[in-house]
């Protein structure tokens, strides 16, 4: 289980004049659920833009397995990975049920699909397992923001793809939800073998439901490993310019953020 | 949610509305045929009244309704493209475009008369540039699309009513043009929206799963393996295309791009699977009504369409101005 999914090597990238990624390298290990922590404008989504085709890098290569996605179609790419963004809109009166199956667009040709049978199969499995069955004829906007975010999250799961990416999928959330999602991620990784990579806000849920941290700072990664092995208060403090004290707690670290 | 019943009924009553519409329009005016005489003097036997309503006033209704059907889809399509729900080909220049160039071409090589639509689409499609170019400011805001394309149009009517008025207001097919007066039109004019307009709309069926995906952030779209700026040329092409040749032929009707896809909204949802044939019902519908009382409210004189249309539309097109902030949500 120790092979890469992802390599990413000498990335840089800039928006006009501001540079906000400078010779990044990492590798993703396949299987694990990875988090991106880091203070704001640090260059996390970026990141996630680039390797999800969104953007393109200036210098660098982002490899898939072994294939540089840029040379990878679109579509296929679809198939082969999955993000769900920070920020999401929709038509108001689009439904939970049609908007999860939007998750099927890659697997279709010119608007047709080669197999509804799969494509149902996939969203109500979706759908399930993001617990919004039951909200399935529902108007997307009528949900609450927890409820919200699930249905993105399985619009990305009907995609049905091993690798997935969330970008601070707890933002706005309360900690109910927050927790709710965080299991599902979870369990998303350990029962079907997802590769999660995401960004969170929350050190210590960064910390509690990840087997890799990549700590980054101004555009550059500062610590890549283990949460129990990397997190020392002084990686804290650089990373996020926060004086922070860290307990041990059961043999876990735990920062309190006050 | 729209319900199934709203969406059935939605579609039945347009439909029956828009053949009655037919039947009531095909009968006003100076000459009067019931529909029984008018199906025997199509199919079965001559009779005279039938034949001159048969030579006026058909092509003039089949116009108007191929004309407000292509203006309507054209308004869903550059909503689509633009995610602005006021984006409208009238309001934003494209067919003042598509007029102007149609204009040059009935004044300067009336040999090319056949090709005017196609000319018209360039037309268009400058205009449709020039908005969308001088619009984006790393994105594109609706207020600015509305902001650049008023100017855009004055521009371009501006120069076409200069030329108008220039020559006399000599050319006639210049004029009617100008005047978006579709009171003169023959068969003719009909057979060049034949040849263009329907499929300009079995077009926008096959786009309409990609205007559904166009709805998202631009970024979710691409994740889903869209090619974001290729369906955006696509569906921007078919759209000048529409409204360039309707308004070749009627010329630019203003607000129509507007008020229909908005209502249809209402009534079939948001889905273009829907929204986008129901537009053309009521696209329709709405042009042919508005010619239809155009020509009954000051009888024996005129008001043109597009007159009724800028009437009606105005005040609808301020009405949603005010409220265009909710029609997306998280």
């Amino acid at each position: 289980m120790q092979d890469n999914i992802f390599t990413v090597k000498d990335l840089s990238f800039s928006y006009g004049k501001q540079k906000v990624l400078e010779n990044v390298s990492f590798t993703l290990r396949k299987g694990a659920i990875t988090t991106f922590i880091g203070s704001n404008g640090c260059g996390k989504s970026t990141l996630f833009h680039l390797m999800t085709k969104d953007l393109k890098p200036d210098t660098g290569t982002i490899l898939l397995r072994d294939k540089n996605i840029a040379e990878i179609k679109r579509k296929e790419f679809a198939q082969q990975a999955a993000i769900v963004h920070q920020y999401n809109t929709a038509p108001l009166d689009i439904s939970v049920e049609k908007l999860v199956s939007y998750g099927r667009t890659p697997y279709h040709t010119m608007g047709l699909s080669p197999d509804a049978k799969t494509d149902w199969e996939k969203v109500k499995w979706a759908m399930e397992i993001t617990d919004i069955y039951k909200h399935r004829e529902k108007a997307v906007s009528q949900l609450s923001g927890g409820q919200k975010q699930r249905v993105w999250i399985a619009m990305a799961l009907s995609q049905d793809t091993k690798i997935l990416f969330l970008d601070e999928p707890t933002t706005y959330l309360d900690i109910r939800y927050q927790l709710q999602i965080l299991r599902l991620i979870r369990r998303l990784n350990r029962e079907y073998e997802l590769t999660i990579t995401m960004i969170l806000h929350d050190i210590n849920q960064s910390l509690h439901y990840s087997d890799e941290i990549i700590a980054m700072k101004n555009g550059n990664i500062l610590a890549q490993g283990n949460p129990e092995e990397i997190i020392t208060s002084k990686l804290i403090q650089t990373v996020f310019d926060a004086e922070l004290t860290m307990i041990t707690e059961n043999g876990k670290p735990f920062i309190l953020p006050v | 949610m729209t319900s199934k019943l709203k969406i059935i009924l939605s579609f039945s009553i347009t439909a029956a509305a828009l053949v009655t519409l037919f039947l009531f329009a095909v009968n006003t005016g100076s000459l009067k045929v019931t529909p029984i005489e008018l199906f025997k003097g199509l199919f079965i036997s001559y009779n005279e009244n039938v034949a001159a309503v048969f030579d006026l006033r058909f092509p003039r209704i089949f116009i108007a309704m191929l004309g407000g059907a292509a203006t309507a889809v054209s308004g869903v399509l550059l909503q689509a493209v633009m995610k602005n729900p006021l984006a409208d080909p009238g309001i934003i220049g494209i067919s003042s475009g598509a007029s102007l160039t149609a204009v040059l071409i009935t004044a300067f090589i009336p040999s090319l008369y056949y090709f005017t639509p196609l000319f018209a689409f360039l037309g268009g499609m400058l205009a449709f540039f020039l908005v969308y170019s001088l619009a984006w400011k790393g994105g594109l805001s609706p207020v600015r699309i509305i902001l650049v394309g008023v100017a855009v149009e004055a521009m371009f009517s501006g120069i076409m009513s200069a030329f108008n008025s220039g020559t006399g207001s000599n050319f006639s097919g210049v004029a009617s043009i100008v005047n978006a007066n579709i009171s003169m039109k023959t068969w003719n004019d009909l057979f060049m929206l034949l040849w263009y307009v329907p499929a300009g709309l079995i077009a926008s069926f096959f786009v309409s799963g990609a205007c559904n995906l166009l709805a998202l952030e631009d970024k979710t779209a691409r994740s889903l393996g869209v090619n974001v700026t290729g369906s955006r040329i696509v569906i921007s092409v078919i759209a000048v295309l529409l409204a360039g040749i309707s308004t070749a032929v009627i010329g630019p009707i203003s607000f129509l791009g507007l008020v229909v896809p908005h209502i249809a909204r209402l009534l079939v949802g948001s889905n273009h699977k829907l929204l986008t044939p129901y537009s053309i019902l009521l696209g329709a519908f709405t042009l042919l009504l508005a010619d239809t009382v155009g020509r009954t409210v000051a009888a024996p004189y005129e008001i043109s369409a597009s007159i009724i249309m800028a009437v009606v539309g105005g005040p609808f097109f301020i009405f949603l101005l005010r409220r265009s902030r909710q029609s997306y949500a998280g």
